[in-house]
């Protein structure tokens, strides 16, 4: 067609064409969706209340439903101080706080990172976060470094020592990225690879070093633990917590265009630059501190984005919310079985939320094998 | 639109850019032409703001691009890039949204420029579709009206740029053809279109200015009569060959 009828009947079609009922029936379908989304995400707050209702009543003493609600509300059945009360107070409701909260985060995490990554495969581990804070962690427990300080600080010696080195670790894989047109993301994972071997190493010589009570310290802690979970550690996590979340919560909307590759999110209108240094930083930051009191709970950051991927799409404007309260329920699924298959003793939580992950990582996997067209 | 005045990008041996002094006029739509490693890419991201030029000055609107923020500038201009789909499943109504992001509006604002754009474009079919489960001619087209859509302001298109680096590479030839259709209907509705093409006889069917690179210098820019003639073509792919015209449409096609 030559161009002058081609522009004519643009012109024609432009003409004739109301653009309304389109627009109304996609303005419909938006809407739907949006609703839909609330929907799946009041279920899902429903569902982890439920749960940490029931994770309450679980446990080497069984306390009963209505109990449990009656303690929490301060009822009258229980004088103050009985010891229902004591074990839902002081033993299990900061438990079950604490793995809401760091299930939410690490989930949150894996999104970000998948996002970042462009890899459905990254997760928070990649940068170095978990296996740094678990060297640091290592080090100190096998050179019993808390001999040499004052009294007040050892039991949070671990905890302070999993911080450092998570933040460490992470901002030397960032370094080791970094490039003189700023941080490139294929480098970011060779770097996160190469500095995860060299922790392996480092950690296996530990293990090589440590006696056998401090190896199996070791093995627990990187298995994640929320036994001896408390009040105060509720409180620093929660505040160490909300601000990245947010930081992160706020560029949504640029990390999703970001989805599409860097420089498609540049030519929208992205600072990706500052947006990537920060959300990774936000993203070491979440990781360290949830890990820093648990030990580290592997699979919920790589497997909870996938899950809720299926449910709301890729659009991390509604994947963050949700991965938040899928990962608080697979944590604190996790947790509670973990603390009653084998009454009085505990399974590590870590290996728990292996065996609910791995299943369904490997039929996603079976999903993706039968729709990849390639090799 | 556009004026580079004496422009150079990277230098000494390795310029990609030479001393390009050229200006591209609002409403044209210009096909960069020239042999590989001429310079096609690097005017082109170039124009996008990627990349600095090392000597000279570049203008967008009388202004010196580097001082565009990239929100402002994403306003005024698109960059059809020729990339890998994203792993992530968009669907095709999302992921043309997306494009709206610099204009800072209302969703129901997004949505008018959208609806107009996908019934221009017949996209009606492919809303519900995943970006992964598309053909390369279906995804070809959601770009380009991601790109158009990302231009769209109250106005219409008339103060906005499109680049396109080698769109059709990977299309039969009707798509070629309804695509072309698409982007002179861009250019129609008031838009500035600037392509890198390496089929020089597509670009003399749909282009009204054009662009010859040799080595990083710029042969010839201008109209069909004074750019797109037997020597520069000649000069600029270095072989043999005719122009001749097409009686009836009056276009011209160079035989090699």
């Amino acid at each position: 067609m030559s161009e002058l009828s081609s522009r004519a009947l643009n012109a024609a079609h432009a003409a004739t064409e109301p653009a309304l009922p389109l627009r109304a029936h996609l303005q419909a379908t938006l809407v739907y969706k949006a609703r839909q989304q609330r929907r799946t995400l009041l279920v899902l707050a429903l569902l982890l209340l439920l749960l940490m209702l029931m994770s309450l009543t679980q446990g080497a003493m069984s306390i009963d439903a209505t109990e449990v609600i009656a303690s929490l509300l301060g009822g009258v059945n229980n004088e103050p101080g009985s010891f229902a009360q004591q074990v839902i107070w002081d033993i299990r409701l900061p438990r079950v706080l604490l793995t809401a909260i760091t299930g939410a985060g690490l989930a949150v995490c894996g999104a970000v990172m998948q996002g970042l990554c462009r890899n459905p495969l990254a997760d928070p581990g990649l940068i170095g976060v978990s296996s740094g804070a678990a060297l640091f962690a290592a080090l100190v427990m096998v050179f019993d470094v808390g001999r040499f300080l004052p009294t007040p600080v050892q039991p949070v010696l671990i905890s302070l020592a999993a911080f450092a080195g998570a933040l460490l670790i992470s901002q030397l894989v960032f370094r080791l990225a970094h490039t003189m047109l700023g941080l490139n993301t294929l480098l970011l994972i060779l770097a996160g690879v190469a500095i995860n071997a060299l922790v392996g190493t480092l950690m296996g010589l530990l293990a090589f070093i440590a006696d056998d009570g401090t190896l199996r310290l070791i093995t627990f802690w990187s298995m994640g633990s929320y036994a001896g979970s408390n009040w105060t550690q509720v409180l620093l996590v929660a505040l160490g917590v909300s601000a990245p979340l947010l930081l992160l919560w706020r560029y949504r909307t640029a990390l999703t265009l970001m989805l599409g590759g860097e420089q498609d999110a540049q030519y929208l209108g992205v600072e990706v630059q500052q947006i990537k240094r920060l959300s990774l930083f936000c993203v070491a930051l979440l990781t360290a501190v949830c890990v820093c009191f648990t030990g580290i709970v592997g699979f919920v950051g790589l497997v909870t984005p996938h899950i809720c991927r299926l449910l709301s799409g890729p659009d991390l404007r509604s994947l963050i919310p949700l991965s938040a309260l899928a990962g608080a329920i697979l944590v604190t699924a996790a947790d509670t079985l973990a603390r009653i298959v084998i009454i009085p003793a505990e399974l590590p939580v870590g290996l728990v939320t292996s065996m609910l992950g791995v299943p369904f990582f490997l039929y996603l996997l079976l999903q993706y094998r039968r729709g990849a067209r390639h090799v | 639109m556009f004026k580079l005045s004496q422009v150079s990008v990277g230098c000494g041996d390795r310029a990609r850019l030479r001393d390009v002094s050229l200006t591209i006029r609002q409403g044209s739509l210009t096909a960069v032409l020239g042999a590989n490693g001429a310079g096609k890419s690097s005017l082109l991201s170039l124009l996008a703001g990627e990349l600095q030029a090392a000597a000279g000055e570049v203008l967008f609107k009388q202004q010196p691009l580097a001082q565009w923020s990239s929100q402002q500038l994403a306003t005024q201009r698109a960059f059809m890039l020729q990339q890998q789909r994203p792993v992530f499943d968009f669907l095709v109504l999302d992921y043309l949204l997306l494009a709206r992001h610099a204009w800072l509006e209302s969703q129901a604002q997004s949505l008018a420029y959208a609806s107009e754009l996908i019934q221009r474009l017949a996209l009606q079919p492919l809303l519900e579709k995943p970006i992964t489960r598309l053909s390369g001619g279906e995804w070809q087209r959601v770009q380009f009206a991601r790109a158009w859509l990302q231009l769209v302001s109250p106005e219409g298109v008339g103060h906005a740029m499109l680049l396109l680096d080698e769109p059709t590479a990977a299309l039969d030839i009707y798509q070629q053809r309804q695509f072309y259709q698409a982007l002179q209907s861009f250019v129609a509705a008031g838009g500035t279109a600037l392509v890198v093409l390496h089929d020089v006889n597509q670009a003399a069917r749909v282009a009204d200015q054009f662009i010859l690179l040799q080595q990083g210098q710029l042969l010839a820019a201008g109209d069909a009569e004074h750019c797109f003639t037997q020597t520069n073509l000649c000069r600029c792919y270095q072989v043999a060959g005719q122009l001749q015209h097409d009686e009836q449409s009056g276009r011209r096609y160079f035989h090699f």
